[in-house]
Protein backbone atom coordinates (compact mmCIF):
# COMPACT_ATOMS: atom_id res chain seq x y z
CA UNK A 1 0.00 0.00 0.00
CA UNK A 2 1.56 3.35 -1.04
CA UNK A 3 0.75 6.89 0.75
CA UNK A 4 1.73 9.91 -1.89
CA UNK A 5 0.41 12.97 -0.77
CA UNK A 6 -2.28 11.61 1.61
CA UNK A 7 -3.78 9.45 -0.75
CA UNK A 8 -3.63 5.49 -0.39
CA UNK A 9 -3.46 2.91 -3.14
CA UNK A 10 -3.64 -0.61 -2.82
CA UNK A 11 -0.87 -2.42 -5.16
CA UNK A 12 -1.38 -5.87 -4.86
CA UNK A 13 -3.63 -8.95 -3.04
CA UNK A 14 -1.27 -9.07 0.39
CA UNK A 15 -2.25 -5.82 1.05
CA UNK A 16 -5.51 -5.83 0.34
CA UNK A 17 -5.64 -9.29 2.55
CA UNK A 18 -3.92 -7.45 5.44
CA UNK A 19 -7.14 -4.64 5.43
CA UNK A 20 -9.67 -7.33 5.56
CA UNK A 21 -7.68 -8.88 8.05
CA UNK A 22 -7.71 -5.57 10.07
CA UNK A 23 -11.16 -4.35 9.70
CA UNK A 24 -13.29 -7.51 8.82
CA UNK A 25 -14.69 -7.89 12.39
CA UNK A 26 -14.41 -4.14 13.75
CA UNK A 27 -16.77 -3.45 10.93
CA UNK A 28 -18.97 -6.94 11.28
CA UNK A 29 -19.94 -5.56 14.74
CA UNK A 30 -20.01 -1.84 14.37
CA UNK A 31 -22.62 -2.55 11.66
CA UNK A 32 -24.83 -5.27 13.90
CA UNK A 33 -25.40 -2.46 16.58
CA UNK A 34 -27.49 -1.13 13.71
CA UNK A 35 -29.20 -4.53 12.19
CA UNK A 36 -29.17 -6.36 15.07
CA UNK A 37 -28.09 -9.48 12.86
CA UNK A 38 -24.73 -10.94 12.91
CA UNK A 39 -25.10 -12.90 9.75
CA UNK A 40 -26.11 -9.86 7.96
CA UNK A 41 -23.67 -7.61 9.23
CA UNK A 42 -21.77 -10.05 7.54
CA UNK A 43 -23.36 -10.26 4.20
CA UNK A 44 -23.09 -5.84 4.28
CA UNK A 45 -19.38 -6.25 5.29
CA UNK A 46 -18.51 -8.59 2.61
CA UNK A 47 -20.23 -6.64 -0.26
CA UNK A 48 -18.05 -3.76 1.39
CA UNK A 49 -15.24 -5.39 0.67
CA UNK A 50 -15.99 -6.75 -2.37
CA UNK A 51 -16.63 -3.39 -3.35
CA UNK A 52 -13.44 -2.19 -2.75
CA UNK A 53 -11.91 -5.58 -4.50
CA UNK A 54 -13.65 -4.40 -7.84
CA UNK A 55 -12.50 -0.91 -7.64
CA UNK A 56 -9.02 -1.38 -6.01
CA UNK A 57 -6.78 -1.33 -9.34
CA UNK A 58 -8.53 2.56 -9.41
CA UNK A 59 -9.03 3.13 -6.04
CA UNK A 60 -7.08 6.53 -4.44
CA UNK A 61 -8.37 6.82 -0.42
CA UNK A 62 -8.09 10.78 -0.07
CA UNK A 63 -8.96 10.09 3.19
CA UNK A 64 -7.82 7.42 6.13
CA UNK A 65 -8.51 3.67 5.25
CA UNK A 66 -10.71 3.75 8.62
CA UNK A 67 -12.66 6.44 7.53
CA UNK A 68 -13.02 5.06 3.73
CA UNK A 69 -14.07 1.60 5.31
CA UNK A 70 -16.46 3.64 8.05
CA UNK A 71 -17.94 5.31 5.35
CA UNK A 72 -18.47 2.73 2.54
CA UNK A 73 -19.46 0.47 5.19
CA UNK A 74 -21.92 2.39 6.34
CA UNK A 75 -23.37 3.15 2.99
CA UNK A 76 -23.73 -0.28 2.07
CA UNK A 77 -25.55 -0.70 5.47
CA UNK A 78 -28.30 1.80 4.46
CA UNK A 79 -28.44 -0.12 0.40
CA UNK A 80 -28.85 -3.09 2.84
CA UNK A 81 -31.38 -1.74 4.64
CA UNK A 82 -33.52 -0.51 1.77
CA UNK A 83 -33.40 -3.63 0.06
CA UNK A 84 -34.05 -5.77 2.97
CA UNK A 85 -36.41 -3.75 4.84
CA UNK A 86 -34.46 -4.45 8.46
CA UNK A 87 -36.04 -2.91 11.06
CA UNK A 88 -38.89 -1.87 9.21
CA UNK A 89 -37.07 0.88 7.84
CA UNK A 90 -38.39 4.27 6.31
CA UNK A 91 -36.64 7.18 5.06
CA UNK A 92 -37.34 8.95 8.56
CA UNK A 93 -35.66 6.38 10.27
CA UNK A 94 -32.83 5.99 7.41
CA UNK A 95 -32.23 9.79 7.64
CA UNK A 96 -32.09 9.44 11.49
CA UNK A 97 -29.62 6.43 11.88
CA UNK A 98 -27.31 8.43 8.72
CA UNK A 99 -27.70 11.55 11.41
CA UNK A 100 -26.60 9.25 14.19
CA UNK A 101 -23.96 8.34 12.42
CA UNK A 102 -20.93 10.43 12.83
CA UNK A 103 -18.73 11.82 9.61
CA UNK A 104 -15.88 11.08 11.30
CA UNK A 105 -15.19 7.17 11.97
CA UNK A 106 -12.60 8.08 14.99
CA UNK A 107 -15.68 8.45 17.58
CA UNK A 108 -17.05 5.47 16.54
CA UNK A 109 -14.99 2.89 14.39
CA UNK A 110 -11.74 2.51 16.99
CA UNK A 111 -13.56 0.68 19.71
CA UNK A 112 -14.60 -1.96 17.61
CA UNK A 113 -10.51 -1.76 16.09
CA UNK A 114 -9.80 -1.88 19.80
CA UNK A 115 -11.82 -4.50 20.77
CA UNK A 116 -10.38 -6.58 17.62
CA UNK A 117 -6.67 -5.90 18.79
CA UNK A 118 -7.44 -6.84 22.55
CA UNK A 119 -9.21 -10.11 20.90
CA UNK A 120 -5.67 -10.79 18.96
CA UNK A 121 -3.62 -9.69 22.23
CA UNK A 122 -5.43 -12.21 24.59
CA UNK A 123 -3.23 -14.77 22.70
CA UNK A 124 -0.26 -13.47 23.48
CA UNK A 125 -1.19 -13.54 27.52
CA UNK A 126 0.13 -16.05 30.32
CA UNK A 127 -2.03 -19.34 30.59
CA UNK A 128 -3.24 -18.50 33.50
CA UNK A 129 -3.69 -14.76 33.04
CA UNK A 130 -5.81 -15.47 29.82
CA UNK A 131 -8.00 -17.54 31.66
CA UNK A 132 -8.61 -15.82 34.76
CA UNK A 133 -8.79 -12.66 32.12
CA UNK A 134 -11.27 -14.63 30.14
CA UNK A 135 -13.76 -15.89 33.04
CA UNK A 136 -13.87 -12.26 34.09
CA UNK A 137 -14.11 -10.49 30.74
CA UNK A 138 -16.06 -13.02 28.89
CA UNK A 139 -18.14 -15.43 31.57
CA UNK A 140 -18.94 -12.29 33.91
CA UNK A 141 -17.44 -13.62 36.76
CA UNK A 142 -16.74 -12.30 39.83
CA UNK A 143 -13.38 -12.43 41.51
CA UNK A 144 -14.66 -14.42 44.45
CA UNK A 145 -16.46 -16.88 42.06
CA UNK A 146 -13.39 -17.05 39.93
CA UNK A 147 -11.92 -18.13 43.13
CA UNK A 148 -13.94 -20.43 44.11
CA UNK A 149 -13.93 -22.17 40.34
CA UNK A 150 -10.07 -22.44 40.44
CA UNK A 151 -9.65 -23.27 44.28
CA UNK A 152 -7.33 -19.47 44.77
CA UNK A 153 -7.73 -16.47 46.45
CA UNK A 154 -9.24 -13.52 45.50
CA UNK A 155 -6.17 -11.77 45.31
CA UNK A 156 -4.29 -14.06 42.97
CA UNK A 157 -7.46 -14.08 40.97
CA UNK A 158 -6.90 -9.91 41.00
CA UNK A 159 -3.38 -10.21 40.28
CA UNK A 160 -3.47 -12.59 37.28
CA UNK A 161 -6.62 -9.95 35.92
CA UNK A 162 -4.23 -7.03 36.77
CA UNK A 163 -1.17 -8.36 35.14
CA UNK A 164 -3.22 -9.07 32.08
CA UNK A 165 -4.59 -5.93 31.79
CA UNK A 166 -0.77 -4.35 31.61
CA UNK A 167 0.09 -7.15 29.05
CA UNK A 168 -2.76 -6.32 27.09
CA UNK A 169 -2.07 -2.66 27.21
CA UNK A 170 1.57 -2.82 26.35
CA UNK A 171 0.69 -5.18 23.22
CA UNK A 172 -1.94 -2.30 22.17
CA UNK A 173 0.66 0.25 22.73
CA UNK A 174 2.85 -0.74 19.80
CA UNK A 175 0.15 -1.25 17.32
CA UNK A 176 -0.04 2.57 15.53
CA UNK A 177 -4.05 2.12 15.03
CA UNK A 178 -4.69 2.10 18.86
CA UNK A 179 -2.89 3.96 21.30
CA UNK A 180 -1.11 7.13 19.55
CA UNK B 1 5.78 7.10 42.71
CA UNK B 2 5.16 3.90 41.79
CA UNK B 3 1.45 2.34 41.79
CA UNK B 4 0.48 -1.31 42.54
CA UNK B 5 -1.48 -2.62 39.45
CA UNK B 6 -3.80 -4.42 41.99
CA UNK B 7 -4.66 -0.56 43.33
CA UNK B 8 -5.22 0.70 40.28
CA UNK B 9 -7.96 -2.06 38.75
CA UNK B 10 -9.80 -1.89 42.29
CA UNK B 11 -9.69 2.10 41.54
CA UNK B 12 -11.44 0.84 38.16
CA UNK B 13 -13.62 -1.96 39.21
CA UNK B 14 -14.74 1.08 42.12
CA UNK B 15 -13.80 -1.56 44.76
CA UNK B 16 -10.89 0.64 46.19
CA UNK B 17 -10.75 2.12 49.41
CA UNK B 18 -11.26 6.04 50.33
CA UNK B 19 -7.53 5.81 50.99
CA UNK B 20 -6.51 4.21 47.32
CA UNK B 21 -8.80 6.53 45.83
CA UNK B 22 -6.68 9.19 46.73
CA UNK B 23 -3.43 7.63 46.03
CA UNK B 24 -4.34 6.63 42.31
CA UNK B 25 -5.75 10.28 41.63
CA UNK B 26 -2.67 12.04 43.10
CA UNK B 27 -0.36 9.40 40.93
CA UNK B 28 -2.46 10.69 37.65
CA UNK B 29 -1.77 14.24 38.73
CA UNK B 30 1.99 13.64 39.43
CA UNK B 31 2.94 12.98 36.19
CA UNK B 32 1.79 13.54 32.60
CA UNK B 33 3.12 10.27 31.75
CA UNK B 34 1.28 8.81 34.53
CA UNK B 35 -2.09 10.18 33.29
CA UNK B 36 -0.96 8.37 29.84
CA UNK B 37 -0.82 5.31 31.44
CA UNK B 38 -4.32 5.75 33.51
CA UNK B 39 -5.88 6.79 29.83
CA UNK B 40 -4.30 3.79 27.87
CA UNK B 41 -5.60 1.42 31.41
CA UNK B 42 -8.78 2.94 31.22
CA UNK B 43 -8.97 1.87 27.56
CA UNK B 44 -8.25 -1.43 28.00
CA UNK B 45 -10.46 -1.99 31.25
CA UNK B 46 -13.36 -0.49 29.35
CA UNK B 47 -13.03 -2.19 25.95
CA UNK B 48 -12.08 -5.87 27.72
CA UNK B 49 -15.69 -5.20 28.96
CA UNK B 50 -17.34 -5.35 25.68
CA UNK B 51 -15.22 -8.29 24.79
CA UNK B 52 -17.88 -10.45 25.50
CA UNK B 53 -20.46 -9.07 22.45
CA UNK B 54 -17.36 -9.07 20.40
CA UNK B 55 -18.38 -11.23 17.83
CA UNK B 56 -15.20 -12.36 15.90
CA UNK B 57 -14.88 -14.41 12.17
CA UNK B 58 -12.45 -17.08 10.89
CA UNK B 59 -10.68 -14.78 9.11
CA UNK B 60 -9.51 -17.05 6.67
CA UNK B 61 -12.75 -18.77 6.32
CA UNK B 62 -14.16 -15.63 5.27
CA UNK B 63 -11.43 -14.49 3.29
CA UNK B 64 -11.87 -17.81 0.98
CA UNK B 65 -15.56 -16.61 1.39
CA UNK B 66 -14.69 -13.40 -0.25
CA UNK B 67 -12.09 -14.22 -2.84
CA UNK B 68 -14.81 -16.99 -4.23
CA UNK B 69 -17.23 -14.20 -4.45
CA UNK B 70 -14.68 -11.96 -6.16
CA UNK B 71 -14.40 -14.32 -8.87
CA UNK B 72 -17.41 -15.94 -9.16
CA UNK B 73 -20.74 -14.23 -8.32
CA UNK B 74 -19.20 -10.97 -9.09
CA UNK B 75 -18.39 -12.23 -12.73
CA UNK B 76 -22.28 -13.31 -13.14
CA UNK B 77 -22.87 -9.50 -12.29
CA UNK B 78 -20.69 -8.27 -15.36
CA UNK B 79 -22.65 -11.03 -17.35
CA UNK B 80 -25.97 -9.75 -16.00
CA UNK B 81 -24.76 -6.63 -16.76
CA UNK B 82 -24.13 -7.27 -20.08
CA UNK B 83 -27.00 -9.36 -20.90
CA UNK B 84 -28.96 -6.46 -19.82
CA UNK B 85 -27.33 -4.23 -22.11
CA UNK B 86 -27.97 -6.58 -25.57
CA UNK B 87 -31.74 -7.11 -24.17
CA UNK B 88 -32.05 -3.20 -23.93
CA UNK B 89 -30.03 -3.11 -26.81
CA UNK B 90 -32.20 -5.98 -28.64
CA UNK B 91 -35.03 -3.94 -27.50
CA UNK B 92 -34.31 -0.99 -28.92
CA UNK B 93 -33.68 -2.72 -31.87
CA UNK B 94 -37.17 -4.45 -32.14
CA UNK B 95 -38.48 -1.04 -31.65
CA UNK B 96 -37.30 0.53 -34.42
CA UNK B 97 -38.00 -2.41 -36.67
CA UNK B 98 -41.67 -2.32 -35.53
CA UNK B 99 -41.93 1.26 -35.87
CA UNK B 100 -40.04 1.17 -39.08
CA UNK B 101 -42.76 -1.70 -39.91
CA UNK B 102 -45.64 0.14 -38.67
CA UNK B 103 -44.79 2.80 -41.05
CA UNK B 104 -44.21 0.94 -43.79
CA UNK B 105 -47.73 -0.51 -42.97
CA UNK B 106 -49.20 2.70 -42.85
CA UNK B 107 -48.24 3.76 -46.13
CA UNK B 108 -49.03 0.34 -47.87
CA UNK B 109 -53.11 0.86 -45.75
CA UNK B 110 -53.67 2.89 -48.33
CA UNK B 111 -56.00 1.74 -51.41
CA UNK B 112 -55.17 2.48 -54.69
CA UNK B 113 -57.57 1.67 -57.35
CA UNK B 114 -57.01 2.36 -61.10
CA UNK B 115 -59.05 2.25 -64.23
CA UNK B 116 -57.21 0.91 -67.10
CA UNK B 117 -59.16 1.48 -70.63
CA UNK B 118 -62.45 1.08 -69.08
CA UNK B 119 -64.38 3.18 -66.25
CA UNK B 120 -64.25 1.87 -63.52
CA UNK B 121 -66.86 2.01 -60.77
CA UNK B 122 -66.19 1.19 -57.13
CA UNK B 123 -67.62 2.15 -53.63
CA UNK B 124 -66.02 3.36 -50.39
CA UNK B 125 -66.51 2.16 -46.87
CA UNK B 126 -68.94 4.75 -46.60
CA UNK B 127 -71.32 4.00 -49.70
CA UNK B 128 -69.69 7.19 -51.79
CA UNK B 129 -69.36 5.75 -55.21
CA UNK B 130 -66.89 6.95 -57.43
CA UNK B 131 -66.24 6.68 -61.39
CA UNK B 132 -62.94 6.64 -62.24
CA UNK B 133 -62.64 7.46 -65.97
CA UNK B 134 -59.99 5.80 -68.28
CA UNK B 135 -56.35 5.72 -66.71
CA UNK B 136 -57.50 7.39 -63.90
CA UNK B 137 -56.44 6.52 -60.08
CA UNK B 138 -57.78 7.27 -56.94
CA UNK B 139 -56.06 6.21 -53.41
CA UNK B 140 -57.77 6.48 -49.99
CA UNK B 141 -57.11 5.41 -46.61
CA UNK B 142 -58.18 1.36 -45.54
CA UNK B 143 -59.34 3.05 -42.29
CA UNK B 144 -61.27 5.19 -44.65
CA UNK B 145 -64.21 5.36 -42.21
CA UNK B 146 -62.52 5.75 -39.22
CA UNK B 147 -60.88 9.05 -40.45
CA UNK B 148 -62.17 12.13 -39.15
CA UNK B 149 -61.88 13.35 -43.10
CA UNK B 150 -62.57 11.45 -45.95
CA UNK B 151 -59.98 11.89 -47.81
CA UNK B 152 -59.84 10.39 -51.86
CA UNK B 153 -56.06 11.42 -53.58
CA UNK B 154 -57.34 11.57 -57.44
CA UNK B 155 -55.07 11.29 -60.61
CA UNK B 156 -57.03 11.80 -63.59
CA UNK B 157 -61.05 12.14 -63.77
CA UNK B 158 -63.56 10.75 -61.79
CA UNK B 159 -67.26 11.62 -60.68
CA UNK B 160 -67.98 11.12 -57.17
CA UNK B 161 -72.02 10.42 -55.60
CA UNK B 162 -70.23 11.58 -51.85
CA UNK B 163 -72.54 9.77 -48.97
CA UNK B 164 -73.53 12.58 -46.67
CA UNK B 165 -72.31 13.01 -43.77
CA UNK B 166 -71.68 16.52 -42.95
CA UNK B 167 -69.75 15.26 -39.66
CA UNK B 168 -67.19 13.67 -41.64
CA UNK B 169 -65.82 16.33 -44.92
CA UNK B 170 -65.17 14.78 -47.81
CA UNK B 171 -61.84 16.03 -49.32
CA UNK B 172 -60.67 15.35 -53.37
CA UNK B 173 -57.42 15.94 -53.60
CA UNK B 174 -55.77 16.54 -56.69
CA UNK B 175 -52.36 17.74 -58.01
CA UNK B 176 -54.25 21.46 -58.47
CA UNK B 177 -57.51 21.49 -56.53
CA UNK B 178 -58.93 20.06 -53.46
CA UNK B 179 -62.39 19.70 -53.85
CA UNK B 180 -63.92 19.90 -50.37
CA UNK B 181 -67.64 18.13 -50.00
CA UNK B 182 -70.67 17.44 -47.21
CA UNK B 183 -72.90 14.87 -49.28
CA UNK B 184 -73.21 15.84 -53.08
CA UNK B 185 -72.11 14.40 -56.58
CA UNK B 186 -69.70 15.99 -58.60
CA UNK B 187 -67.08 15.51 -61.24
CA UNK B 188 -63.54 16.19 -60.78
CA UNK B 189 -61.35 16.23 -64.00
CA UNK B 190 -57.47 16.29 -63.66
CA UNK B 191 -56.29 14.70 -66.42
CA UNK B 192 -54.41 17.26 -67.67
CA UNK B 193 -51.13 18.50 -65.44
CA UNK B 194 -51.75 21.65 -65.87
CA UNK B 195 -55.51 22.25 -65.35
CA UNK B 196 -58.72 20.61 -63.39
CA UNK B 197 -62.49 21.20 -63.86
CA UNK B 198 -64.69 20.57 -61.33
CA UNK B 199 -68.53 20.62 -61.96
CA UNK B 200 -71.40 19.75 -59.60
CA UNK B 201 -73.87 17.52 -60.29
CA UNK B 202 -76.32 17.65 -56.75
CA UNK B 203 -75.24 19.62 -53.55
CA UNK B 204 -72.33 22.07 -52.60
CA UNK B 205 -68.44 21.60 -53.15
CA UNK B 206 -65.64 24.16 -52.24
CA UNK B 207 -62.85 23.98 -54.35
CA UNK B 208 -59.27 25.05 -53.27
CA UNK B 209 -56.56 26.02 -54.82
CA UNK B 210 -53.65 23.53 -53.61
CA UNK B 211 -51.20 26.52 -54.07
CA UNK B 212 -52.74 29.27 -52.44
CA UNK B 213 -55.03 28.05 -49.36
CA UNK B 214 -57.49 31.35 -49.25
CA UNK B 215 -57.97 31.11 -53.08
CA UNK B 216 -61.32 29.04 -52.38
CA UNK B 217 -64.41 28.57 -54.76
CA UNK B 218 -67.56 27.28 -53.62
CA UNK B 219 -69.70 25.41 -56.13
CA UNK B 220 -73.57 24.70 -56.24
CA UNK B 221 -75.54 22.06 -57.91
CA UNK B 222 -74.91 22.74 -61.43
CA UNK B 223 -71.70 24.71 -61.38
CA UNK B 224 -68.39 24.11 -62.67
CA UNK B 225 -65.21 25.84 -62.31
CA UNK B 226 -61.73 25.38 -64.77
CA UNK B 227 -58.27 25.84 -63.10
CA UNK B 228 -55.82 26.78 -65.38
CA UNK B 229 -52.34 28.44 -65.18
CA UNK B 230 -52.83 28.13 -61.45
CA UNK B 231 -55.85 30.22 -61.32
CA UNK B 232 -59.63 29.55 -61.19
CA UNK B 233 -61.53 30.21 -64.19
CA UNK B 234 -65.28 32.03 -64.32
CA UNK B 235 -67.58 29.77 -62.04
CA UNK B 236 -70.11 28.32 -64.63
CA UNK B 237 -73.71 28.75 -63.78
CA UNK B 238 -76.47 27.12 -65.18
CA UNK B 239 -78.93 28.91 -67.12
CA UNK B 240 -82.72 29.26 -65.99
CA UNK B 241 -85.62 27.54 -68.20
CA UNK B 242 -88.09 30.65 -67.49
CA UNK B 243 -91.75 28.52 -69.21
CA UNK B 244 -93.76 29.56 -66.07
CA UNK B 245 -93.59 30.84 -62.83
CA UNK B 246 -95.39 28.17 -60.93
CA UNK B 247 -92.99 25.33 -60.39
CA UNK B 248 -95.25 22.42 -60.80
CA UNK B 249 -94.11 19.85 -62.97
CA UNK B 250 -96.28 16.81 -63.71
CA UNK B 251 -94.73 13.68 -62.06
CA UNK B 252 -94.96 11.75 -65.33
CA UNK B 253 -94.31 14.46 -68.05
CA UNK B 254 -96.78 13.06 -71.17
CA UNK B 255 -95.21 10.76 -73.23
CA UNK B 256 -94.94 12.44 -77.02
CA UNK B 257 -94.11 11.06 -80.19
CA UNK B 258 -90.92 9.78 -80.96
CA UNK B 259 -90.48 12.87 -83.60
CA UNK B 260 -91.26 15.68 -81.17
CA UNK B 261 -88.80 18.06 -80.01
CA UNK B 262 -90.03 17.40 -76.17
CA UNK B 263 -90.05 13.90 -75.64
CA UNK B 264 -88.40 14.31 -72.07
CA UNK B 265 -90.20 17.11 -70.13
CA UNK B 266 -88.23 19.12 -68.11
CA UNK B 267 -89.04 19.71 -64.49
CA UNK B 268 -89.64 22.97 -64.07
CA UNK B 269 -87.10 24.35 -61.32
CA UNK B 270 -85.61 27.16 -60.94
CA UNK B 271 -82.48 26.00 -59.35
CA UNK B 272 -80.03 29.78 -59.04
CA UNK B 273 -80.74 31.93 -59.26
CA UNK B 274 -84.28 32.65 -57.45
CA UNK B 275 -86.87 32.15 -60.10
CA UNK B 276 -88.84 34.93 -59.41
CA UNK B 277 -86.01 37.15 -61.32
CA UNK B 278 -84.88 35.49 -64.09
CA UNK B 279 -81.20 36.54 -65.36
CA UNK B 280 -81.55 38.41 -68.50
CA UNK B 281 -79.66 35.67 -70.02
CA UNK B 282 -82.08 33.24 -69.07
CA UNK B 283 -84.44 34.90 -71.37
CA UNK B 284 -82.69 33.63 -74.21
CA UNK B 285 -84.20 30.61 -73.12
CA UNK B 286 -81.11 28.72 -73.71
CA UNK B 287 -81.40 25.96 -71.42
CA UNK B 288 -78.07 24.78 -69.73
CA UNK B 289 -78.90 22.75 -67.21
CA UNK B 290 -81.71 21.10 -65.48
CA UNK B 291 -83.32 18.49 -63.83
CA UNK B 292 -85.35 16.05 -66.66
CA UNK B 293 -87.06 12.84 -65.02
CA UNK B 294 -83.98 10.30 -65.62
CA UNK B 295 -86.87 7.40 -66.73
CA UNK B 296 -88.00 9.83 -69.23
CA UNK B 297 -84.75 10.33 -70.56
CA UNK B 298 -83.91 7.17 -71.04
CA UNK B 299 -86.96 6.26 -72.43
CA UNK B 300 -86.78 8.85 -75.37
CA UNK B 301 -82.93 7.45 -75.68
CA UNK B 302 -84.13 4.28 -76.46
CA UNK B 303 -87.09 5.68 -78.59
CA UNK B 304 -84.63 7.71 -80.26
CA UNK B 305 -82.74 4.57 -81.40
CA UNK B 306 -84.75 1.92 -81.28
CA UNK B 307 -82.36 -0.30 -82.71
CA UNK B 308 -79.59 0.70 -80.44
CA UNK B 309 -81.46 -0.01 -77.23
CA UNK B 310 -78.29 -0.97 -75.28
CA UNK B 311 -79.45 0.39 -72.04
CA UNK B 312 -80.00 -2.51 -70.36
CA UNK B 313 -83.46 -3.53 -68.90
CA UNK B 314 -82.58 -4.95 -65.69
CA UNK B 315 -80.00 -2.25 -64.67
CA UNK B 316 -82.76 0.27 -66.17
CA UNK B 317 -85.20 -1.41 -63.86
CA UNK B 318 -83.64 -0.53 -61.46
CA UNK B 319 -83.71 3.20 -61.51
CA UNK B 320 -85.51 4.68 -59.24
CA UNK B 321 -88.46 6.35 -61.84
CA UNK B 322 -89.11 9.23 -59.65
CA UNK B 323 -85.35 9.97 -59.87
CA UNK B 324 -83.98 13.33 -61.88
CA UNK B 325 -80.89 13.89 -63.48
CA UNK B 326 -79.03 17.33 -64.06
CA UNK B 327 -78.49 17.87 -67.76
CA UNK B 328 -76.28 20.62 -69.10
CA UNK B 329 -77.41 20.33 -72.76
CA UNK B 330 -74.78 22.45 -73.58
CA UNK B 331 -72.51 19.93 -73.29
CA UNK B 332 -71.68 17.29 -75.72
CA UNK B 333 -74.53 14.61 -75.97
CA UNK B 334 -71.71 11.99 -75.33
CA UNK B 335 -71.30 13.62 -71.88
CA UNK B 336 -74.66 13.13 -71.25
CA UNK B 337 -74.84 9.53 -71.90
CA UNK B 338 -71.68 9.44 -69.79
CA UNK B 339 -73.13 10.93 -66.87
CA UNK B 340 -76.41 8.13 -67.51
CA UNK B 341 -74.19 5.87 -67.73
CA UNK B 342 -71.55 6.53 -64.45
CA UNK B 343 -74.66 7.74 -62.00
CA UNK B 344 -77.12 4.28 -62.68
CA UNK B 345 -74.16 2.29 -64.10
CA UNK B 346 -75.83 1.78 -67.19
CA UNK B 347 -73.98 0.67 -69.91
CA UNK B 348 -74.50 2.64 -73.72
CA UNK B 349 -72.96 2.54 -76.66
CA UNK B 350 -73.50 6.31 -78.17
CA UNK B 351 -71.60 6.10 -81.11
CA UNK B 352 -74.34 6.00 -83.25
CA UNK B 353 -76.35 8.34 -81.31
CA UNK B 354 -74.11 11.28 -80.90
CA UNK B 355 -75.18 12.56 -84.31
CA UNK B 356 -79.14 12.00 -83.72
CA UNK B 357 -79.91 13.40 -80.37
CA UNK B 358 -80.18 16.55 -79.65
CA UNK B 359 -81.59 17.09 -76.03
CA UNK B 360 -81.14 20.52 -77.25
CA UNK B 361 -84.53 20.71 -79.24
CA UNK B 362 -86.02 19.11 -76.63
CA UNK B 363 -86.03 21.65 -74.42
CA UNK B 364 -86.66 24.02 -77.16
CA UNK B 365 -90.58 25.50 -78.24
Amino acid sequence: MSQKNNLIKIESEQEFREIFNQYFNPLVNFINQYLQNYEDSREVVQSTFLKMWDKKDQLVIQTSLKNYLYRSAKNNMIDFMRKHKKLNIISDEEDKILNNLPDNEESILSPYLIRNELIKALEQLKPKNKEIFLLSKFEGLTYEEIANHLNISKRTVEDNVSRAMSSLKTILKNNPNIFK
Amino acid sequence: MMLKENTLLRYLNKTASQKEVEEVENWIETSPENRKHFQEMLTVFYESNHLKTFKTYNLDEEWNKFKTSAKTSHKPIENVFSRRKIILFASAACLTLICAFFFLFQKETEILRQASDQQLVFTLPDQTIITLFPHSSASYDENFNELEIRKVVLNGKATFDVASNKAKPFLVEASLVTTEVVGTIFTVDSYKQDSSFVSVEEGQVAVKNNMEIDDVRILNEGNSVSFYNNSFGEISYPEVIVEEPVVKATPKPKKKKAAAPKPVQPKKEIITPAPTKPQPKAKKAEVLLSKYPVNDVLNFLDKQHPENKRFSKSKKAKVNKEDFVMLNLNEPIEKIIERLELKYNLSYDDEKCTNCIDLKKITKK
